[in-house]
Protein backbone atom coordinates (compact mmCIF):
# COMPACT_ATOMS: atom_id res chain seq x y z
CA UNK A 1 0.00 0.00 0.00
CA UNK A 2 1.29 3.24 -1.08
CA UNK A 3 0.03 6.43 0.72
CA UNK A 4 1.11 9.72 0.21
CA UNK A 5 3.44 10.86 3.28
CA UNK A 6 4.09 7.20 3.80
CA UNK A 7 8.06 6.85 2.83
CA UNK A 8 10.02 3.26 2.31
CA UNK A 9 13.11 5.29 4.03
CA UNK A 10 12.64 3.18 7.32
CA UNK A 11 12.36 0.42 4.94
CA UNK A 12 9.88 -2.65 5.52
CA UNK A 13 6.63 -2.44 6.14
CA UNK A 14 5.75 -4.07 9.56
CA UNK A 15 4.95 -7.56 10.06
CA UNK A 16 1.43 -8.33 10.77
CA UNK A 17 0.67 -7.55 14.58
CA UNK A 18 3.75 -5.91 15.51
CA UNK A 19 3.44 -2.34 16.99
CA UNK A 20 4.80 0.72 13.97
CA UNK A 21 5.88 4.10 15.19
CA UNK A 22 3.07 6.06 14.64
CA UNK A 23 3.52 9.43 15.99
CA UNK A 24 6.98 10.44 16.89
CA UNK A 25 8.26 12.26 19.82
CA UNK A 26 7.13 16.34 19.66
CA UNK A 27 3.74 15.43 18.32
CA UNK A 28 2.86 13.58 21.68
CA UNK A 29 4.31 16.05 23.83
CA UNK A 30 2.38 19.68 22.10
CA UNK A 31 -0.86 16.74 22.44
CA UNK A 32 -0.43 16.24 26.05
CA UNK A 33 0.76 19.95 26.53
CA UNK A 34 -1.99 21.40 25.29
CA UNK A 35 -4.06 18.37 27.35
CA UNK A 36 -2.72 20.49 30.57
CA UNK A 37 -2.62 24.14 28.92
CA UNK A 38 -6.55 24.29 28.55
CA UNK A 39 -7.68 23.56 31.33
CA UNK A 40 -5.08 26.35 33.43
CA UNK A 41 -5.46 28.87 30.58
CA UNK A 42 -9.19 28.36 31.60
CA UNK A 43 -8.55 28.47 35.25
CA UNK A 44 -6.46 31.59 35.29
CA UNK A 45 -8.48 33.10 33.50
CA UNK A 46 -11.22 32.11 35.75
CA UNK A 47 -9.82 33.09 38.86
CA UNK A 48 -8.20 36.66 37.69
CA UNK A 49 -4.70 35.52 37.86
CA UNK A 50 -3.52 37.19 34.36
CA UNK A 51 -0.41 36.94 34.57
CA UNK A 52 -0.14 33.93 34.68
CA UNK A 53 -2.15 33.38 31.87
CA UNK A 54 -0.37 35.63 29.92
CA UNK A 55 2.87 33.82 30.34
CA UNK A 56 0.91 30.42 30.05
CA UNK A 57 -0.57 32.13 26.53
CA UNK A 58 2.64 32.83 25.08
CA UNK A 59 3.87 29.20 26.09
CA UNK A 60 0.81 28.13 24.17
CA UNK A 61 1.64 30.40 20.88
CA UNK A 62 5.11 28.63 21.10
CA UNK A 63 3.72 25.10 20.77
CA UNK A 64 1.02 26.74 17.93
CA UNK A 65 3.86 27.96 15.79
CA UNK A 66 5.89 24.76 16.53
CA UNK A 67 3.17 22.74 15.58
CA UNK A 68 2.79 24.39 12.67
CA UNK A 69 6.13 24.07 11.40
CA UNK A 70 6.37 20.60 12.42
CA UNK A 71 3.39 20.24 9.87
CA UNK A 72 5.97 21.20 7.27
CA UNK A 73 9.05 19.96 8.04
CA UNK A 74 8.19 17.30 10.65
CA UNK A 75 7.43 13.17 10.54
CA UNK A 76 5.29 11.86 8.00
CA UNK A 77 2.18 11.48 10.43
CA UNK A 78 2.41 15.12 11.57
CA UNK A 79 2.57 16.97 7.83
CA UNK A 80 -0.49 18.69 6.81
CA UNK A 81 0.24 17.69 2.90
CA UNK A 82 -0.22 14.04 4.40
CA UNK A 83 -2.96 14.28 6.35
CA UNK A 84 -5.52 17.23 5.36
CA UNK A 85 -7.94 15.67 2.60
CA UNK A 86 -10.69 17.30 0.54
CA UNK A 87 -14.56 17.13 0.81
CA UNK A 88 -14.24 13.75 -1.49
CA UNK A 89 -11.71 11.91 0.42
CA UNK A 90 -13.85 13.21 3.70
CA UNK A 91 -17.28 11.80 2.42
CA UNK A 92 -15.65 8.72 1.31
CA UNK A 93 -14.38 7.94 4.67
CA UNK A 94 -17.13 8.83 6.29
CA UNK A 95 -19.53 6.30 4.25
CA UNK A 96 -17.03 3.62 4.92
CA UNK A 97 -16.85 4.13 9.04
CA UNK A 98 -19.96 2.04 9.47
CA UNK A 99 -19.23 -0.29 6.58
CA UNK A 100 -16.84 -2.89 6.21
CA UNK A 101 -13.36 -2.46 7.38
CA UNK A 102 -11.60 -0.13 4.91
CA UNK A 103 -7.43 0.16 4.08
CA UNK A 104 -6.02 0.90 7.48
CA UNK A 105 -5.06 4.29 7.92
CA UNK A 106 -1.41 5.22 9.56
CA UNK A 107 -1.69 8.61 10.69
CA UNK A 108 -4.55 11.03 10.66
CA UNK A 109 -7.43 9.36 8.97
CA UNK A 110 -9.69 12.24 6.64
CA UNK A 111 -12.26 13.36 8.83
CA UNK A 112 -9.65 13.44 12.14
CA UNK A 113 -7.77 15.39 9.75
CA UNK A 114 -10.53 18.19 9.88
CA UNK A 115 -10.42 17.84 13.42
CA UNK A 116 -6.89 18.43 13.76
CA UNK A 117 -6.94 21.83 11.44
CA UNK A 118 -9.99 23.40 13.25
CA UNK A 119 -8.30 22.82 16.93
CA UNK A 120 -4.47 24.44 15.51
CA UNK A 121 -7.26 26.92 13.44
CA UNK A 122 -9.37 27.89 16.94
CA UNK A 123 -6.68 27.55 18.93
CA UNK A 124 -3.53 29.94 16.81
CA UNK A 125 -6.85 32.05 16.86
CA UNK A 126 -7.77 32.56 20.58
CA UNK A 127 -3.43 32.88 21.21
CA UNK A 128 -3.79 36.00 18.24
CA UNK A 129 -6.85 37.44 19.95
CA UNK A 130 -5.37 37.27 23.61
CA UNK A 131 -2.25 39.07 22.04
CA UNK A 132 -4.58 42.26 21.65
CA UNK A 133 -6.80 41.58 24.78
CA UNK A 134 -6.65 43.60 27.92
CA UNK A 135 -8.46 43.53 31.16
CA UNK A 136 -11.36 45.79 31.84
CA UNK A 137 -9.17 48.01 34.24
CA UNK A 138 -6.20 47.65 31.54
CA UNK A 139 -4.02 45.90 34.46
CA UNK A 140 -2.76 43.32 32.38
CA UNK A 141 -2.79 43.35 28.71
CA UNK A 142 -1.00 41.11 25.93
CA UNK A 143 1.98 42.00 24.17
CA UNK A 144 0.56 43.06 21.26
CA UNK A 145 -2.50 45.35 22.90
CA UNK A 146 -0.66 49.03 22.69
CA UNK A 147 -0.59 48.30 18.49
CA UNK A 148 -4.31 48.76 18.15
CA UNK A 149 -6.90 51.14 19.92
CA UNK A 150 -9.06 50.96 22.78
CA UNK A 151 -12.44 49.97 20.63
CA UNK A 152 -10.22 46.94 19.09
CA UNK A 153 -9.13 45.94 21.76
CA UNK A 154 -12.46 45.88 23.43
CA UNK A 155 -13.55 43.52 20.15
CA UNK A 156 -10.38 41.65 20.59
CA UNK A 157 -11.20 40.56 24.17
CA UNK A 158 -14.67 40.11 24.01
CA UNK A 159 -13.72 37.68 20.82
CA UNK A 160 -11.66 36.13 23.25
CA UNK A 161 -14.15 35.58 25.88
CA UNK A 162 -15.92 33.84 23.21
CA UNK A 163 -13.31 31.86 21.57
CA UNK A 164 -13.26 29.56 24.54
CA UNK A 165 -16.44 28.59 24.19
CA UNK A 166 -15.88 27.67 20.46
CA UNK A 167 -12.42 25.30 21.82
CA UNK A 168 -14.50 23.69 24.37
CA UNK A 169 -17.26 22.58 21.89
CA UNK A 170 -14.72 21.21 19.01
CA UNK A 171 -12.82 20.12 22.79
CA UNK A 172 -15.86 18.20 23.06
CA UNK A 173 -16.32 16.67 19.41
CA UNK A 174 -12.93 15.32 19.70
CA UNK A 175 -13.54 13.29 22.71
CA UNK A 176 -16.56 12.07 21.70
CA UNK A 177 -15.25 10.98 18.14
CA UNK A 178 -12.34 9.25 20.30
CA UNK A 179 -15.37 7.43 22.39
CA UNK A 180 -16.94 6.45 19.34
CA UNK A 181 -14.11 4.71 18.25
CA UNK A 182 -13.24 3.05 21.56
CA UNK A 183 -16.91 1.54 21.95
CA UNK A 184 -18.05 1.20 18.17
CA UNK A 185 -15.06 0.69 16.33
CA UNK A 186 -13.15 -1.01 18.85
CA UNK A 187 -10.11 1.34 18.05
CA UNK A 188 -8.01 2.58 21.18
CA UNK A 189 -6.91 6.12 19.94
CA UNK A 190 -5.66 6.84 23.43
CA UNK A 191 -3.12 4.64 23.26
CA UNK A 192 -0.51 4.92 20.69
CA UNK A 193 -0.98 9.04 21.41
CA UNK A 194 0.93 8.24 24.75
CA UNK A 195 3.30 5.35 23.67
CA UNK A 196 3.54 6.61 19.99
CA UNK A 197 3.07 2.59 18.68
CA UNK A 198 0.00 1.19 17.59
CA UNK A 199 -0.46 -2.17 16.17
CA UNK A 200 -1.88 -3.38 12.57
CA UNK A 201 -4.01 -6.19 11.61
CA UNK A 202 -2.65 -6.44 8.12
CA UNK A 203 1.07 -4.94 7.62
CA UNK A 204 1.34 -1.22 6.75
CA UNK A 205 4.05 1.07 5.30
CA UNK A 206 6.17 2.92 8.50
CA UNK A 207 5.54 6.29 8.67
CA UNK A 208 9.13 8.26 8.17
CA UNK A 209 10.08 9.74 11.08
CA UNK A 210 12.31 12.50 10.96
CA UNK A 211 15.28 13.33 13.68
CA UNK A 212 14.70 14.74 16.70
CA UNK A 213 17.44 17.52 15.47
CA UNK A 214 14.69 19.04 13.37
CA UNK A 215 11.96 19.52 15.99
CA UNK A 216 14.98 21.20 18.16
CA UNK A 217 15.41 23.66 15.26
CA UNK A 218 11.67 24.23 14.71
CA UNK A 219 11.41 24.76 18.48
CA UNK A 220 14.11 27.38 18.32
CA UNK A 221 12.42 29.07 15.31
CA UNK A 222 8.64 29.00 17.00
CA UNK A 223 10.41 29.91 20.35
CA UNK A 224 12.24 33.27 18.54
CA UNK A 225 8.58 34.27 16.78
CA UNK A 226 7.08 34.26 20.33
CA UNK A 227 10.20 36.74 21.41
CA UNK A 228 9.51 38.82 18.69
CA UNK A 229 5.86 38.85 19.69
CA UNK A 230 6.69 39.79 23.57
CA UNK A 231 8.21 42.19 22.85
CA UNK A 232 5.83 44.06 21.29
CA UNK A 233 6.55 42.53 17.29
CA UNK A 234 8.88 45.56 16.36
CA UNK A 235 8.21 46.12 12.62
CA UNK A 236 4.78 44.82 12.72
CA UNK A 237 3.00 48.53 13.86
CA UNK A 238 3.73 49.58 10.45
CA UNK A 239 1.51 47.05 8.91
CA UNK A 240 -1.30 47.89 10.98
CA UNK A 241 -3.81 50.79 10.54
CA UNK A 242 -2.71 53.70 13.26
CA UNK A 243 -4.34 53.39 16.45
CA UNK A 244 -8.05 55.62 16.75
CA UNK B 1 0.27 67.84 18.46
CA UNK B 2 -2.78 66.32 16.68
CA UNK B 3 -3.07 63.77 19.05
CA UNK B 4 -3.07 66.60 22.44
CA UNK B 5 -5.97 68.34 20.13
CA UNK B 6 -7.60 65.08 20.09
CA UNK B 7 -7.57 64.04 24.17
CA UNK B 8 -8.94 67.44 24.53
CA UNK B 9 -11.43 67.81 22.12
CA UNK B 10 -12.38 63.93 23.84
CA UNK B 11 -12.60 65.64 27.51
CA UNK B 12 -14.70 68.18 26.00
CA UNK B 13 -17.17 65.89 24.69
CA UNK B 14 -17.27 63.74 27.78
CA UNK B 15 -18.28 67.03 29.67
CA UNK B 16 -20.24 67.97 27.40
CA UNK B 17 -22.20 64.62 27.48
CA UNK B 18 -22.21 64.81 31.22
CA UNK B 19 -23.72 68.06 30.93
CA UNK B 20 -26.27 66.90 28.89
CA UNK B 21 -27.49 63.75 30.85
CA UNK B 22 -27.94 65.43 34.07
CA UNK B 23 -29.52 68.82 32.71
CA UNK B 24 -32.41 66.82 31.29
CA UNK B 25 -34.05 64.04 33.48
CA UNK B 26 -33.23 60.91 31.51
CA UNK B 27 -34.73 57.73 31.20
CA UNK B 28 -32.92 54.64 33.23
CA UNK B 29 -31.73 53.16 29.92
CA UNK B 30 -30.30 56.35 28.74
CA UNK B 31 -28.66 56.78 31.96
CA UNK B 32 -27.43 53.39 31.24
CA UNK B 33 -25.82 54.21 27.97
CA UNK B 34 -24.37 57.68 28.84
CA UNK B 35 -22.70 56.21 31.77
CA UNK B 36 -21.28 53.21 29.70
CA UNK B 37 -19.90 55.65 27.08
CA UNK B 38 -18.78 57.67 30.12
CA UNK B 39 -16.65 54.77 31.26
CA UNK B 40 -15.83 54.08 27.69
CA UNK B 41 -14.06 57.12 27.68
CA UNK B 42 -12.14 56.68 30.42
CA UNK B 43 -10.91 53.25 29.35
CA UNK B 44 -9.33 55.35 26.30
CA UNK B 45 -7.67 58.10 28.51
CA UNK B 46 -6.60 55.60 30.51
CA UNK B 47 -4.92 52.92 27.34
CA UNK B 48 -3.87 55.74 25.52
CA UNK B 49 -1.39 56.83 29.23
CA UNK B 50 -0.62 53.09 29.52
CA UNK B 51 0.11 53.17 25.18
CA UNK B 52 2.43 56.14 26.41
CA UNK B 53 3.99 54.16 28.64
CA UNK B 54 5.04 51.50 26.84
CA UNK B 55 6.80 53.32 24.69
CA UNK B 56 10.24 54.54 24.33
CA UNK B 57 9.67 58.03 24.65
CA UNK B 58 6.37 58.30 26.17
CA UNK B 59 4.44 61.73 24.56
CA UNK B 60 3.90 64.11 27.42
CA UNK B 61 1.19 65.84 26.15
CA UNK B 62 -1.29 62.72 25.52
CA UNK B 63 -0.84 61.85 28.76
CA UNK B 64 -1.54 65.43 30.26
CA UNK B 65 -4.60 64.86 28.14
CA UNK B 66 -5.88 61.67 29.36
CA UNK B 67 -4.82 62.63 32.81
CA UNK B 68 -6.87 65.54 32.21
CA UNK B 69 -10.12 63.59 31.43
CA UNK B 70 -9.80 60.93 33.72
CA UNK B 71 -9.44 63.23 36.34
CA UNK B 72 -12.74 65.47 35.42
CA UNK B 73 -14.80 62.43 34.80
CA UNK B 74 -13.96 60.64 38.34
CA UNK B 75 -15.44 62.59 40.63
CA UNK B 76 -18.70 62.54 38.35
CA UNK B 77 -19.19 58.92 39.11
CA UNK B 78 -21.15 59.47 41.98
CA UNK B 79 -23.93 60.72 40.24
CA UNK B 80 -23.82 58.24 37.48
CA UNK B 81 -26.21 55.45 38.96
CA UNK B 82 -29.16 56.74 40.42
CA UNK B 83 -31.83 53.87 41.83
CA UNK B 84 -33.12 52.64 39.60
CA UNK B 85 -30.57 52.16 36.56
CA UNK B 86 -29.22 49.05 37.86
CA UNK B 87 -30.52 45.39 35.98
CA UNK B 88 -33.87 46.42 36.31
CA UNK B 89 -33.79 49.50 33.77
CA UNK B 90 -33.98 47.40 30.47
CA UNK B 91 -30.85 48.05 29.10
CA UNK B 92 -28.07 45.76 29.35
CA UNK B 93 -25.79 46.43 32.28
CA UNK B 94 -23.06 45.34 34.15
CA UNK B 95 -24.08 47.24 37.33
CA UNK B 96 -24.69 44.81 39.93
CA UNK B 97 -27.49 45.86 42.86
CA UNK B 98 -25.28 45.71 45.56
CA UNK B 99 -24.55 49.42 44.49
CA UNK B 100 -27.30 50.76 45.97
CA UNK B 101 -27.45 47.84 48.88
CA UNK B 102 -23.98 49.34 49.97
CA UNK B 103 -24.34 52.59 48.75
CA UNK B 104 -21.36 53.99 51.17
CA UNK B 105 -18.99 51.64 49.89
CA UNK B 106 -19.56 52.26 46.26
CA UNK B 107 -18.91 55.75 47.42
CA UNK B 108 -15.61 54.83 48.87
CA UNK B 109 -14.66 53.15 45.92
CA UNK B 110 -15.60 56.02 43.69
CA UNK B 111 -13.35 58.20 45.82
CA UNK B 112 -10.59 55.59 45.72
CA UNK B 113 -10.43 56.31 41.90
CA UNK B 114 -11.10 60.59 42.40
CA UNK B 115 -7.77 60.65 44.42
CA UNK B 116 -6.03 58.52 42.14
CA UNK B 117 -7.04 59.97 39.74
CA UNK B 118 -6.03 63.37 40.98
CA UNK B 119 -2.52 62.35 42.39
CA UNK B 120 -1.90 60.63 38.61
CA UNK B 121 -2.97 64.59 37.20
CA UNK B 122 -0.08 66.04 39.56
CA UNK B 123 2.38 63.78 38.15
CA UNK B 124 1.45 64.15 34.88
CA UNK B 125 2.10 68.21 35.34
CA UNK B 126 5.20 67.82 36.39
CA UNK B 127 6.07 65.83 33.40
CA UNK B 128 8.84 63.35 35.20
CA UNK B 129 8.24 60.19 33.81
CA UNK B 130 9.43 57.91 36.33
CA UNK B 131 7.06 59.53 38.74
CA UNK B 132 3.84 59.49 36.15
CA UNK B 133 4.76 55.75 35.61
CA UNK B 134 4.98 55.21 40.03
CA UNK B 135 1.08 57.10 39.73
CA UNK B 136 -0.43 55.44 37.32
CA UNK B 137 -0.91 51.76 38.88
CA UNK B 138 -2.71 53.04 41.65
CA UNK B 139 -5.88 54.21 38.74
CA UNK B 140 -6.31 51.08 37.36
CA UNK B 141 -6.00 49.56 40.68
CA UNK B 142 -8.89 51.79 41.78
CA UNK B 143 -10.45 50.91 38.85
CA UNK B 144 -10.49 47.33 39.55
CA UNK B 145 -10.99 47.79 43.66
CA UNK B 146 -14.41 48.74 42.28
CA UNK B 147 -15.37 46.34 39.69
CA UNK B 148 -14.61 43.59 41.82
CA UNK B 149 -17.20 44.08 44.16
CA UNK B 150 -19.68 46.03 42.33
CA UNK B 151 -19.38 45.15 38.50
CA UNK B 152 -20.62 41.79 36.91
CA UNK B 153 -20.63 40.73 32.81
CA UNK B 154 -22.67 42.92 31.06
Amino acid sequence: MAEPGTDAMNGASADSGAPVKLWDLPIRLVHWSFVVLLPALWWTAEKGNLDTHIKLGMVMLILIVFRILWGLFGSSTARFAGFVRGPVAVGRYLRGLFGREGEPIVGHNPLGALSVVALLLLLGLQVVLGLFASDTDGLYYGPLNALIGYDAAETATHLHHLGFNLILAVVGIHILAIVFYLTVKRDNLVGPMITGRKRYAAPVAAPRIVSLWRAALCLVLAWGVAGWVWSGAPGLAMLLPTPA
Amino acid sequence: MSKTLIAAATALVGAATVAAATAWAATPAETVVTRQNNFKQMGRASKAISDELRKPAADLAVIRGSAQTLANFAPQIHHWFPRGTGPEAGARTGALPVIWQRNAQFGNAANQLVNATRNFQRAAASGNVGQIRAAFPAVGAACKGCHETFKGDK
